[in-house]
């Protein structure tokens, strides 16, 4: 398709190892800081953590149980988006259907972890026929093909009204223990998202998504099913994404298909994070998801209601300045300048 | 008697597809363009569209100029901003990944779309003129004259881009570097200016489309997001980058949507499209008419 000479996903900052004169006393510093600077994140990180679950504003909890919620979305899209390099801007679909699923069961009696439970199922279940289709394709036809299958999926909760409601939408009642149970159980959500990114990682599931990112058609070549890769990472993320929908509609307790299903309010930060960060890194989509939820909630302070403004400015200065995102800028950086911790390693 | 009426009725869902079909294949000869050209994948072509609405809205409500002529009007500036937007962000991107293009102007249509909702709201908009109301009768079938307006404007912008494309030197070489680039190149045309050119010209086109729109369509800021869908239907259906196939394409989607709202239900409407896409996309990649280059 095209795209093959320019090599899909491909890191050049991946491909330079340390150069050979680097001095042993300059690694070890160099690891020496890295491993400091990495507990004080790690400190920094915990203490933002349990500080939201014990402050008595309402107001805090509720950004850090949205900061909670698109950190675990953009963990769940770099399992596709940055492990495969597969570009999706259709993992609305995953978390419309999961907030539908749980709104779906809670207002027909189930109990709260049944309903989550199969948010979490139909969102990964969807992923199936939707990577089944968009998988066939690569480059930017994957992008548009995923975008047009999460728009199919919205149109059909909006007019499937016997299921759905179609636009009026699904009220619950509001979430026992407010915006703070919200938080702790976006906390919640991001660690499994975490750990699902980390295991896979070093699993046999990241080094054939990596291998396939690389180069497609030399993985098949070397025995990589490419198709059953990318639908178990696709699975996955989907399956994530349908427990964030789940949460979202428990912390806001009213869901419809344009809210839900919206490319620029739930595809894009998701992608936007993973792309901010560094996609493709462990830490990268948390920290990409940090910027995206303060930006946004500035320009809503600021602008009243258009945090789109800020999600469009952002993807269009990401593209430009950091392609790679920050984690990759980090790393190339600390390439150059002859360390050998690698934040973006591929 | 039944069976006449069910004809008139196809008939006529026929016709209005078809006349909203020929808007349609402006707003996408536009993205095919850019796209045959410079392999550049433009989404938020519809963005562009919505621009040149809102310009077409400003000069009826302000000064009274009907939204036929802003389509003239909106061709010099909208050019001319398409030339300032290439060489601010889509020089630095043109040869790079495709993904990144895609995000890129994914992102610049937010910031146009978010942009025209803080500045005109929410609201929707409409211009009203003498024609809104009027019908033309021929025998037994009723065709509303704004809708054929835009038809035959968008037919009459179509032509004219494809004679221009054809009769003039710098069409020879946009249509050279569609065909070869490096070839173009080596023969001696400067290949960045008519990128250049062909993004101003794209942008125009969509500007145009706008204007011609604005009779029939209500304005909001969230209808480039619609239209950038249309036109990305229209141009995978002609096939990436044929211009040819981007006015078959409209006229074909254009017609789907119509009998399908009146055969399935108007509910599905853009269903219908999107779905053709995704079929398309997947089971003939080169399109319904044209060549693959892809």
């Amino acid at each position: 398709m095209g795209e093959r000479e320019r090599g899909v996903g491909a890191h050049p900052a991946a491909r330079r190892g340390p150069p050979p004169w680097t001095a042993m006393t300059g690694r070890r510093a160099g690891a020496l800081a890295s491993k400091a600077l990495g507990a004080a994140g790690l400190a920094l990180g915990a203490a933002l953590a349990v500080l939201p679950l014990v402050s008595p504003s309402p107001y805090l909890s509720h950004l850090f149980a949205t900061f909670w919620l698109w950190a675990a979305m953009s963990q769940a899209w770099n399992l596709v988006g940055g492990y495969a390099g597969q570009f999706s801007l259709g993992h609305a679909a995953f978390f419309g259907a999961g907030a539908y699923a749980a709104a779906l069961a809670w207002t027909n009696g189930l109990g709260a972890a049944a309903g989550t439970a199969l948010a979490g199922l139909a969102g990964a279940v969807l992923a199936l026929p939707v990577g089944w289709l968009c998988f066939r394709l690569r480059g930017a036809y994957f992008v548009l093909s995923t975008l047009a299958a999460a728009e199919v999926v919205r149109l059909c909760a909006l007019n499937l009204r016997g299921i759905t409601g179609g636009a009026v939408g699904i009220l619950l009642p509001p979430l026992s223990g407010g915006q703070r149970a919200a938080c702790a159980l976006g906390l919640a959500l991001f660690g499994l998202a975490t750990l699902t990114s980390a295991l896979v990682r070093g699993a046999r599931l990241g080094y054939r998504l990596r291998a396939l990112r690389e180069d497609e058609d030399a993985a098949e070549a070397a025995g990589v099913p490419a198709l059953k890769s990318k639908l178990w990472a696709l699975s996955l993320s989907g399956g994530l994404c349908g427990l964030a929908g789940a949460l979202f509609c428990a912390q806001t307790s009213y869901i419809d298909p344009g809210s839900v299903f919206s490319l620029a309010d739930v595809s894009i930060p998701a992608a936007l994070g993973a792309l901010l960060g560094g996609w493709g890194a462990l830490w990268g989509p948390p920290a990409g998801a940090g910027g995206v939820v303060l930006v946004a909630e500035a320009m809503r302070v600021l602008l009243g209601r258009a945090h789109g403004l800020a999600y469009g400015l952002l993807l269009v200065l990401t593209v430009l300045l950091v392609p790679q995102g920050f984690c990759g800028l980090l790393a190339a950086r600390r390439r150059a300048a002859g360390g050998e911790a690698g934040a973006g390693r591929p | 008697m039944g069976k006449l009426q069910a004809t008139l009725v196809f008939t006529e869902a026929l016709i209005n597809g078809v006349l909203v079909g020929g808007v349609y294949a402006l707003v996408g000869t536009g993205m095919a363009l850019v796209f045959g050209v410079m392999r550049f994948i433009n989404l938020c072509h519809g963005e562009l569209v919505m621009v040149g609405m809102y310009l077409g809205w400003g000069l009826f409500t302000v000064a009274g100029v009907d939204p036929c002529l802003s389509a003239l009007i909106c061709l010099p500036p909208l050019f001319w901003a398409g030339r300032g937007l290439y060489r601010l962000v889509v020089r630095p991107l043109e040869r790079s990944r495709e993904q990144s293009q895609v995000l890129l102007t994914l992102g610049l249509g937010l910031v146009l779309s978010n942009a025209a909702l803080l500045i005109f709201s929410g609201d929707y908009l409409a211009v009203y003129t003498a024609y809104s109301d009027l019908v033309l009768k021929a025998g037994p079938l009723r065709v509303s004259v704004p809708y054929l307006l835009a038809f035959a404007l968008a037919c009459v912008f179509t032509l004219g881009v494809w004679a221009w494309l054809f009769l003039t030197a710098a069409g020879r070489s946009i249509r050279a570097t569609a065909q070869h680039r490096e070839a173009a190149l080596a023969a001696g045309i400067d290949t960045g200016r008519v990128s250049s050119l062909t993004f101003g010209l794209g942008t125009a086109l969509a500007g145009a489309a706008g204007c011609l729109l604005l009779p029939v369509y209500y304005l909001h800021p969230g209808i480039g997001g619609l239209l950038t869908g249309k036109a990305f239907v229209v141009v995978v259906l002609g096939g990436m980058g044929s211009c040819v196939g981007a006015a078959l394409g409209g006229l074909l989607l254009g017609a789907a949507e119509s009998l399908g709202a009146v055969y399935l239900s108007a509910a599905w409407k853009d269903a219908i499209g999107l779905l053709a896409f995704l079929l398309v996309l997947v089971l003939r990649p080169s399109g319904l008419v044209g060549r693959s280059r892809v």
